[in-house]
């Protein structure tokens, strides 16, 4: 049985030769130590002195950003298959850089939606980013930004099918790329205004919050059908919906508010004769059902530290959903022992892989995640992970 | 339950905001509206506690709460000011630039009579223990969504030991990340995931209820 199959297999609720393993990789520091690289570290380019014109100029030319961001993500790809993974996540993203003498760097990265991203530096140098804020935060803000982006819009999802495209043809033969759709039409919904801006949307203009969603999800189709273009079988679509101690929202009003924008999203993806899984980090518990009910076919990630705990899920959901998971990345990957890391990853196949349906993988991504822990887990998973499975 | 108590619970911002301002324009004391104020966030508070609210809850009932304060600030007249409960220090370290959480947290403890200091984000270690010496706080709470954070605060708590700050004050970490790994770390004494919660501590200590 090759990478494909068993993946897919798993996805599909049935027992493969082995469970799975995916990687979430996403950063470059993870990818670079893994084969060994330097990375090329933005922060270089901008600390050095003199005008930075033509540097902004190259990097916020389309094509010349895809083609670096095809191969940041090959390497993530490249270090996936070297650490024996099955599948990794692919993320198609579009980011400009900005001048922004508010911020320590000086510079920040928006994005077509209105984001903005802070460029820092990890504690072992690596240049990493994070949402900081939107540029949206009034309905004429918002409204003037999707007017000023209504071209790129048009095209992003073409940037995507050729992304994704691109990565299938390139490790297509070695891995299984896993393409995700993200950010989400709730993320996508709130980020570029404020949270406190959008949910007091939801509760004080409901209308124009309804005018935003379905915006969102009229471009997010667009956006899984490019991904669905590259022949996927199985893709992710995402939203964090849930915090460390329970959803963002109200079931209920995330029911109201977005549940048919999920529903439109997983009958897309079923008519393309694929698999959804869905991607949220926090404790998302008491959605489980709500995910069942639009048509999800499974989720991936379910932190640990977020009270996350795969038996459990497996017992509240059975096989409705297919899990991918979720070893803890606040500690265990970053500092924990080979025996902590042996004994997580016998636990979660104990209580999630009998019968298929769970894939092996990290709770998430991020800069200090040690890549020996990361194989520690690989090990780990083909050494417990064997069907059948011995109890 | 007085109607401001209510329309706060139930999240009726613009509702609330005509109450504060009829009752202001009736003459009524500012102390007695910002109680009623601070019961119904108490009582948002504790529907989160209980699973009935959720966050976006909790962010629009500190938004109405932060309005009704602007509007009540320009009629208090210092004999109304009441002693704060304590004093709170917060910051998210050098390396986390993320404020949602912590800007709950200093909401809450402003509902709860906490005079509170807010550093802001991407604060460095000295800044911090400096900002310790000048405000003298009783509680210093560090906030992190990202693991990057860690060790800056690790840097200002391990200063505040060296420099025998520490033992006056209560370190309070909270945020997604945290776990009890991480308060064991950086030699805090409290970790949650929930504001709430950690009011609920430092009014504890502070001997309130």
């Amino acid at each position: 049985m090759n990478f494909k199959e068993r993946f897919v297999t798993a996805i599909n609720h049935k027992e493969a030769d082995r469970v799975p393993i995916m990687g979430l990789i996403v950063d470059t520091a993870t990818s670079c130590k893994v084969l060994g690289k330097q990375p090329a570290n933005i922060l270089d380019l901008l600390k050095e002195e003199g005008p930075k014109d033509d540097l902004l100029a190259m990097l916020n030319t389309p094509e010349v950003w895809n083609q670096t961001y095809i191969d940041i993500v090959s390497d993530n790809l490249e270090a996936a298959a070297k650490l024996g993974y099955d599948a990794n996540w692919a993320i198609y993203t579009l980011l400009q850089l900005h001048e922004d003498k508010s911020t320590k760097v000086g510079f920040v990265w928006h994005d077509p939606y209105g984001r903005v991203w802070e460029i820092s530096e990890d504690n072992n140098g690596n240049s990493i980013i994070n949402y900081a804020g939107g540029l949206c935060g009034t309905k004429e803000k918002w409204r003037a930004k999707m007017e000023e982006n209504k071209a790129l819009f048009e095209v992003l999802p073409d940037y995507a099918r050729e992304f994704h495209c691109a990565l299938q043809q390139r490790f297509g033969d070695r891995i299984y790329p896993v393409g995700y759709a993200a950010p989400g039409v709730f993320e996508n919904s709130w980020q570029p205004m404020g949270f406190a801006e959008f949910t007091s949307l939801l509760y004080q203009d409901a209308d124009f919050a309804r005018e935003i969603i379905a915006f969102h999800t009229e471009h997010y189709l667009r956006h899984m059908d490019a991904v669905l273009d590259a022949g996927a079988e199985v893709v992710l679509g995402g939203d964090d919906l849930g915090q460390k101690t329970g959803p963002m929202l109200r079931p209920a009003m995330i029911e109201e508010f977005f549940g048919e924008s999920y529903r439109k999203v997983a009958a897309r993806v079923h008519e393309r004769g694929a698999k959804l899984i869905w991607h949220s980090c926090g404790n998302i518990n008491a959605l489980l059902e709500l995910f069942v009910d639009w048509g999800f076919d499974g989720i991936i990630t379910m932190e640990p530290t977020a009270q996350m705990d795969v038996a459990q899920v497996r017992q509240q959901v059975g096989h409705n959903l297919a899990l991918i998971g979720n070893l803890d990345v606040s500690h265990l990957l970053v500092k924990g022992t080979r025996e902590e890391v042996e004994q997580a990853v016998e636990q979660a196949i104990a209580g999630a892989a009998e019968g298929g349906g769970f894939v092996l993988s990290a709770a998430h991504s991020h800069s200090l995640i040690d890549p020996q822990r990361l194989q520690w887990m690989v090990e780990a998973g083909k050494k417990y992970g064997k069907y059948p499975l011995v109890r | 339950m007085s109607n401001l108590d209510q329309l706060i619970e139930e999240l009726k911002r613009d509702e609330a905001l005509g109450e504060v301002e009829l009752r202001l324009a009736g003459g009524e004391s500012v102390t007695a509206i910002l109680d009623d104020c601070r019961a119904g966030m108490a009582r948002v508070g504790e529907l989160f506690q209980e699973g009935e609210y959720f966050l976006a809850d909790l962010i629009l009932s500190a938004e109405i709460f932060k309005s009704a304060a602007a509007l009540l600030e320009p009629h208090i007249n210092p004999e109304q000011q009441q002693k704060a409960l304590g004093k709170v220090l917060l910051a998210t370290m050098r390396g986390d630039i993320h404020d949602l959480g912590k800007n709950i947290l200093a909401t809450l403890f402003r509902v709860h009579s906490f005079e509170v200091h807010d550093l802001g984000v991407n604060v460095e270690p000295e800044d911090l223990v400096q900002e310790v010496k000048d405000f003298q706080p009783d509680f210093v709470g560090i906030s992190a969504l990202i693991t990057t954070s860690f060790e800056s605060a690790k840097e200002a708590t391990d200063q505040l030991e060296k420099e025998g700050l520490r033992d006056g004050i209560k370190i309070l970490v909270g945020g997604a990340v945290t776990t009890p790994e991480v308060k064991t770390y950086l030699g805090a004494d409290f970790q949650t995931h929930d504001a709430t919660a950690g009011v609920a501590y430092c009014v504890n200590a502070m001997g309130g209820c």
